[in-house]
């Protein structure tokens, strides 16, 4: 059975890594974390640590000649630079668009530079633990794809602890999945009750056996330059409005 | 920082204009209330009301201080709301911001005009001296719609409150004699709105995308406050619509907490 | 002059009926606000107080942060309605300053701030009711407040009080014994290591009587982390998606 280790547990002696602090005498978990039989240490709780490779989701917060900034509801910033817009050739994105996109470099104080970008349109976002997301991806993406399989939503998911999920289907089911697979991560058999649940909430059978794997996450179509049909006028009048908020309330 | 709370306020508008909300409820649905009484037992009379997430602490304590000159026959009343940063990333420690003022001042004016407390009963026999009700909205958890459960929290505290035993001009806090005579039982409902649809008990992320929202505070047969915020306007039929819907679900909210006006 | 209560009868109990090595009624849930990352409560005896962590997040303002660690911030509140005398100020007093001071600096070498640059680690603490021994409550939460932000810690951390009234070593002094004993001394402790993160002082106290004090607050904390520990693995196995606070909320004689 797996075990819950509470910070300053000891966890064997060998294992090392970032989640593990090591004095002389032993190595001890630092947050609350899961400890498998072979002793390997799952996290139950933390801050999103940016990694390369990792698709994550942010809002673009600044336009500036090299590039643009963006928010991922992170401590760090992220910077998009123009020659990262895979083949497009001019400007692409307006400030407040949300997009998905690959971190391909981070430095040691946490500076990260993001490529692959995609835009994310007509949905609703829903901010998680970092660390349930594993559990919420599935083996092999089932988990989400199941969810997609039962409530007719495309789901996309950030690393950073952001999904999308689209306002096409039914997306009150899927946010509910999603919540209770992040507060039951901890669980076994975890996909057979999410599917119980699927089932109940949707009335619809959900063949557990038929549910697409893949090796790779899902991702949004990338913006085609030729194709702009933004409404910048409506963006730009939301985000301005949105300023005055920010201005009384995140004096920060 | 919270991006998600900015992203999520488009799509909200967009599903208001097809007359549905993020959190499936229904347009004039109020979110789960539930009302915990007596929970600072060092305060006087206390009430903690959770609306949906949204948390807010009243509490009462009861002190002495000097009459106002203009009104020399009179107790004193003083509410003050602190949003402690304990309730949102975006309260910040320091002095009183201009939201917490503004709630301070609506949530007041509704219990004082609808004259819960009865302020010519807290005068001592020291013509100098009157008791004084000091009423502080403590929030704890933000998610919107502030008025309501702040209004909520403090009638429930003001109606379970004890005033302490008065000697030779001082109070003496380790004894409780009497409980605080309360009449009238004011609510407040409000409301937003958002193209032309009327939404009632907004959340957070409600409250971003709305223009304008609208506080009504009534008793079982007056209106005792009200406070329109935020940009953009009602029409007349509009704000007569809304009176009349504030007397409706403050009625549900004071059968809902079994809470009973008296004459 | 007020009268003195008699703080110890003859059979060595207390106002409140407790041994000299025992602790009042204590409780913590962790998890209990939505907007924080991390959330706790502690009833302790007649103290309720309320601990939010926020962060990693960005430093404002940009001048305070450092490019090799996190700034890890406390601010230590009391309510103007938390104790039973009169309705007290709103905003910051000496004391409420010097008590955010060294709760803060207990947890600076306890979390493991190099992880991350450039950020805040913000700690508040509200003390809704008080009834002495407050900081050694406010420790206890924030140890747990920590945790359930994910934040990494190397240790965990609890405190207590220890002091002496009717020239006796007591444990987790009361409002009142704090207030008319001869010493009080609160202790924070690292549960694992065994350092003592927090110590102050104040009265007038023998080295045995310091040695005496610091033997009761060891076996004391043993028992607190416990709680700590049932606090954050009840997190787990609650099936309640709602966080919210119960302010009357048991508390259990340990």
């Amino acid at each position: 059975m797996p075990k819950i280790v509470m910070p300053g547990q000891e966890v064997g002696q060998e294992q090392k890594n970032a989640l593990t602090y090591s004095d002389e005498k032993g190595v001890y978990a630092t947050v609350i974390s899961l400890q498998t039989e072979d002793g390997k240490i799952i996290p139950l709780e933390g801050p999103y640590q940016p990694a390369i490779d990792d698709y994550v989701i942010g809002k673009i917060s600044e336009v500036k000649f090299g590039g643009y900034d963006v928010d991922l509801n992170s401590p760090y910033k992220a910077f998009l630079p123009v020659d990262k817009l895979n083949n497009l050739n001019n400007k692409t994105f307006s400030l407040g668009e949300v997009i998905i996109a690959k971190i391909v470099n981070v430095n040691e104080v946490r500076d990260i530079e993001l490529g692959d970008p995609r835009p994310l349109e007509g949905g609703i976002l829903v901010k998680v633990s970092p660390v349930k997301i594993p559990r919420i991806i599935g083996k092999k993406n089932s988990m989400v794809n199941m969810i997609s399989f039962a409530t007719n939503c495309k789901i996309y998911i950030g690393k950073n602890g952001l999904i999308f999920v689209s306002s096409s289907g039914d997306y009150l089911a899927a946010i509910k999945a999603i919540k209770m697979i992040e507060k039951q991560a901890h669980f076994s058999g975890l996909t057979q009750k999410v599917a119980e649940f699927l089932e109940k909430e949707t009335n619809k059978k959900i063949p557990l056996d038929q549910i697409q794997q893949s090796s790779t996450p899902a991702l949004p179509a990338k913006k085609e330059s030729q194709n702009q049909k933004f409404e910048h006028g409506q963006k730009r009048g939301f985000q301005k409005g949105f300023n005055n908020f920010k201005k009384r309330h995140f004096r920060r | 920082m919270e991006i998600i709370r900015e992203i999520n306020g488009e799509l909200i508008k967009n599903l208001l204009k097809q007359g549905k909300r993020a959190d499936g409820r229904g347009k004039l649905q109020y979110r789960k209330i539930e009302v915990e009484k007596n929970v600072i037992d060092n305060a006087e009379g206390s009430a903690l009301c959770r609306l949906g997430n949204t948390q807010v602490l009243a509490a009462v304590k009861i002190g002495l201080a000097a009459p106002f000159p203009d009104r020399p026959d009179e107790g004193v009343l003083s509410t003050s709301a602190e949003f402690t940063p304990i309730a949102a990333s975006h309260f910040e420690p320091g002095p009183p911001s201009i939201d917490s003022i503004e709630l301070a001042r609506v949530v007041d004016r509704g219990i004082r005009s609808s004259e819960i407390v009865d302020l010519k009963k807290l005068t001592t026999s020291n013509p100098e001296l009157v008791k004084a009700i000091y009423l502080d909205l403590w929030i704890i958890d933000y998610d919107g719609n502030l008025f309501d459960a702040s209004t909520i929290a403090a009638v429930v505290a003001l109606k379970n409150t004890y005033l302490p035993k008065l000697e030779n001009d001082k109070l003496i806090y380790e004894e409780r004699v009497e409980k605080l005579q309360t009449k009238a039982c004011p609510i407040s409902c409000t409301f937003g709105k958002i193209e032309n649809h009327i939404i009632l008990d907004p959340t957070f992320d409600e409250e971003i995308s709305l223009s304008p929202m609208i506080t009504i505070t009534t008793t079982s047969n007056h209106v005792c406050a009200v406070q329109k915020s935020k940009g953009g306007g009602f029409s007349k039929n509009e704000l007569l619509e809304l009176v009349d819907l504030a007397f409706e679900k403050g009625q549900e909210i004071r059968q809902l907490l079994d809470l009973r006006e008296l004459d | 002059m007020e009268n003195i209560p008699k703080l110890l009868d003859e059979q060595g109990r207390r106002i409140d009926g407790r041994a000299v090595d025992e602790l009042r009624p204590i409780s913590i849930k962790a998890g209990v606000l939505n907007n924080a990352d991390g959330s706790a409560f502690i009833r302790w005896g007649n103290n309720k107080i309320l601990v939010a962590v926020y962060g990693p997040r960005e430093c404002i303002p940009k001048h305070e942060s450092s490019p090799y660690r996190a700034q890890l911030r406390c601010r230590y509140n009391m309510a103007p309605f938390c104790s039973l005398a009169e309705h007290g100020k709103s905003g910051p007093s000496r004391r409420s300053m010097e008590l955010s001071k060294i709760i803060g600096e207990t947890f600076e070498k306890v979390v493991i701030t190099e992880n991350f640059p450039k950020t805040a680690i913000d700690i508040f603490i509200d003390v809704l009711q008080s009834d002495g021994g407050t900081r050694c409550a406010a420790v206890t939460a924030t140890t747990v407040a920590l945790a359930d932000a994910g934040i990494p810690l190397k240790d965990m951390v609890a405190a207590v009080a220890v002091g002496k009234i009717e020239n006796k070593v007591v444990l987790d002094l009361s409002k009142d014994e704090d207030n008319f004993g001869q010493s009080d001394n609160p202790i924070a402790i690292g549960v694992r290591d065994e350092q003592i993160f927090l110590y102050q002082m104040d009265g007038l106290l023998t080295k045995e009587e310091i040695k005496e004090g610091l033997r009761m607050a060891f076996a004391a904390i043993k028992k607190i982390h416990s709680l700590q520990l049932k606090a954050l693995e009840e997190n787990y196995t609650s099936q309640e998606h709602q966080k919210f606070i119960s302010l009357n909320m048991p508390t259990f004689k340990i």
